[in-house]
């Protein structure tokens, strides 16, 4: 058990930083490497940069706006070491693709809000195949592959309920 | 060369589903890379298709975790908390809790030092698909809005393969699922330490035995590129296939080890029924093996060979121990609070035991070297302190930090001199009998900072009798390493104005700060067969002394529960 008798505050801040801002700063990474296992690989590298840097985060400033930067370095970093055996974005893209995304930062808090939401409205055999295929940690490819159903037909079906998700979200985001 | 797109164009929308689901190929890559570029729509959209992916996985992976919390609640044989708090016997005689106790206290907790350890923890705790600590983005609000009539809708698939049982396992910097959860297809395991067992969709289970590093590729394959991998394959899981660097082992209904060892060569025994195996310079052709026949299996180039049949090479057999708890989740939430009932293997049966059938304790002596913080709860302290431990269910409220003198430990040249020692001793309120496997359970708190099997603990008789020893608790049955170690809802630690030197000391100690621990907890727990103190089968304890197994100054046992099986 934790007895330490004095309270590290720094730690105590950085873990209130650190749990607010982990899943958009897990997306951020996804956007720039869409491959689950090295999204992971970036983000673990990642949590540990900032904490030991964390003693260089000015608390005025956004922490998120600061751990993206770090995630856009190790991202960078990942890519020089591991290009030769994976498909990445080249590096301009990926600064195009961060910039747009943190300019729209908050909207893609409404949007998972939404996808939420929309979800909910999926019929009853949709969500079961959205649970099945997102529901363990295994990748989409390995699940569809581990099915007795066509590999195809699973991808078909994701690819449907996708699109619906994302029209859904579309109409929520025109209505507000 | 690249074909122009619109943002919105059939094609485009392909490349990002294929994209997601990583079957995209080199071409089709470029063409989405040369589409997105400079095409500020284009990225918008795309940026749309990955918050769904990741929406999709975070909102499966915690709305699965919640229901498994969920479960928590409505468990085979839950105790709800009103009925135990009547109850008028033992931990049997147990209430659960005493509203109205009086607040006092503060220690706190730092991690400054652990700095390998926090990292592993926040990786893992924080990883996409975990429940979070601290839960503030929108999508977290949105799933907490979830009606309870909508859960139906969303009850766990069945998974490809499922975690049937773990034993003393460690997985190389990733936690072993909780009993009962999906193992990932494709994940390639590190199993460091102890056992775990599989159970596939389609009636096979494979037992794998440390040290291993295997894959499970379907509900019909499993790769080992090391350990040892023992299958039992029903009709229903005919064709099943264990393959290794050195070939590849087809079931044809049957019992089956392979042993993939580091030096390049596999050891194929079947203990019922025949298999298949193909060496891989066989090509596709394969070789028949029968039932109390072995093979081995070298590095292509090499001859297969004839080996002795060992039909100790299957493991199929589980040590005693406590396999998982059930507890309540705290009505004030952040984790769990009541234990409710532990299940355990004992004498190679299981069998789960309500917690008001646990045999409940009084503590005769508690003593702290140094360390003044030796009690916990999330509620106020009762009037009387040990009660914390011995009138309360809670997981997250006991006596903790009785720490040792500095310097080797020697056990006890007199157990009923207990009270000249530092450590916790207690009674059990009616003798516990030594049977099978183990007797007693005893539960602690830990968090990640700290050692992930527990901390270390050494248990002694409170009689002399010929033939009882003290017996060292090195690691729990239940640690970090498993997602079956429940989260606990927030704690205060207790400081008070002294390390008690007795349990009077403790009774009359006032208490002069509360912390409330900002780091997460979790239960773990073991158990401890008195066979292991020298305790003949039949025979019984009146009670045991518990000492702190680790002389660093921030290691100490913390228990929050100590029962006796009935």
């Amino acid at each position: 058990m934790t007895t330490l008798q004095n309270t590290d505050q720094h730690y105590e801040i950085f873990l209130k930083e650190f749990s607010q801002d982990r899943s958009k700063l897990f997306r951020y990474i996804f956007s720039l490497l869409p491959n689950h296992a090295d999204a992971e690989d970036v983000f673990q590298r990642c949590s540990l940069v900032l904490w030991q840097k964390f003693s260089e985060f000015d608390s005025e400033r956004s922490f998120f706006a600061w751990a993206c930067g770090i995630a856009f370095n190790e991202v960078r970093y990942f890519m020089r070491t591991n290009r030769s055996r994976r498909l990445m974005f080249d590096t301009e893209l990926i600064a195009e693709i961060s910039k747009v995304r943190r300019t729209h930062d908050d909207d893609a808090e409404d949007v998972l809000a939404h996808i939420a939401d929309c979800l909910k409205r999926l019929s009853r055999q949709d969500r079961s195949l959205v649970r099945k295929a997102y529901g363990n940690s295994g990748t989409i490819k390995n699940f569809a592959e581990s099915t007795s159903s066509a590999t195809q037909t699973i991808y078909n079906n994701l690819a449907r309920i996708r699109r619906l998700v994302r029209e859904c979200v579309r109409q929520k985001l025109v209505t507000g | 060369m690249i074909r122009a797109m619109s943002s919105h164009s059939p094609e485009f929308i392909v490349l990002l589903n294929k994209l997601l689901n990583e079957t995209i190929t080199p071409a089709e890559h470029l063409q989405l890379s040369e589409h997105l570029r400079g095409n500020q729509d284009a990225i918008n959209e795309y940026l749309i298709y990955i918050d769904l992916h990741i929406g999709f996985k975070e909102l499966e992976g915690r709305s699965e975790e919640e229901l498994r919390l969920s479960n928590l609640v409505s468990s085979p044989s839950p105790v709800p908390v009103s009925s135990a708090t009547a109850s008028t016997g033992k931990l049997k005689e147990q209430p659960v809790h005493k509203p109205g106790w009086i607040p006092a206290a503060l220690i706190s907790a730092t991690m400054a030092s652990a700095l390998l350890l926090v990292y592993v923890w926040m990786w893992r705790s924080m990883a996409p698909g975990h429940l979070p600590v601290a839960a503030t983005d929108p999508l977290d609000h949105a799933l907490q809005s979830f009606s309870p009539e909508t859960l139906p809708e969303i009850l766990p698939a069945n998974p490809v393969v499922r975690l049937s049982q773990a034993a003393h396992a460690e997985l190389f910097l990733e936690q072993i699922p909780g009993v009962g959860s999906a193992i990932q297809l494709g994940h390639e395991y590190v199993l460091s330490r102890g056992l775990m067992e599989l159970e596939f969709e389609n009636g096979a289970s494979a037992v794998v035995k440390s040290p291993a590093i295997f894959t499970v590729v379907s509900a019909m394959r499993i790769e080992m590129k090391i350990g040892r991998c023992s299958v039992h394959a029903p009709d229903s899981a005919h064709g099943f296939e264990v393959v290794t660097p050195q070939g590849r082992v087809v079931d044809l209904g049957t019992r089956f080890s392979v042993v993939a060892d580091d030096v390049g060569v596999s050891d194929v025994q079947v203990l019922e029924g025949a298999v298949e195996y193909h060496p891989p310079s066989a090509g596709t052709a394969g070789s028949m093996l029968l039932e109390g026949e072995a093979v081995r299996l070298p590095s292509k180039g090499s001859q297969t060979e004839a080996i002795p049949f060992n039909p100790h090479e299957y493991q199929s057999e589980f040590p005693d121990r406590v396999i998982s708890y059930q507890a309540a989740l705290s009505p004030d939430g952040g984790g769990v609070r009541d234990l409710t009932s532990v299940t355990l293997q004992r004498g190679n049966l299981i069998q789960t035991f309500p917690v008001e059938d646990l045999i409940g304790i009084d503590v005769l002596h508690f003593s702290a070297y140094d360390r003044r913080n030796s009690a916990c709860s999330s509620e106020p302290l009762p009037e009387r302190v040990d009660q914390v431990l011995t009138e309360s269910v809670a997981l997250n409220a006991g006596l903790t930090n009785f720490d040792c003198a500095p310097g080797p430990y020697h056990p006890p040249a007199h157990f009923r001199n207990f009270r000249e020692r530092h450590g916790l001793a207690v009674q059990f309120r009616q003798p516990v009998k030594n049977g099978p496997g183990p007797d007693l359970v005893f539960f602690e708190l830990q968090s990640a900072a700290y050692p992930p099997g527990g901390d270390p603990f050494y248990v002694s008789p409170i009689e002399d009798l010929p033939g009882l020893k003290t017996h060292h608790v090195k690691q729990f049955d239940i640690t970090m390493y498993s997602k079956d170690a429940m989260q606990v809802a927030p704690l205060f630690t207790y400081t008070f104005d002294q390390a008690p030197r007795s349990l009077d000391q403790l009774l009359e100690a006032k208490v002069i700060s509360a912390s409330r621990l900002h780091v997460p907890f979790h239960a773990l727990a073991v158990g401890v067969d008195l066979s292991d103190l020298g305790y003949p089968e039949g025979g019984s304890a009146p009670g045991v002394f518990i000492e702190d197994a680790d002389d660093r100054e921030d290691i100490a046992v913390d228990l929050v529960f100590i029962g006796g099986l009935p």
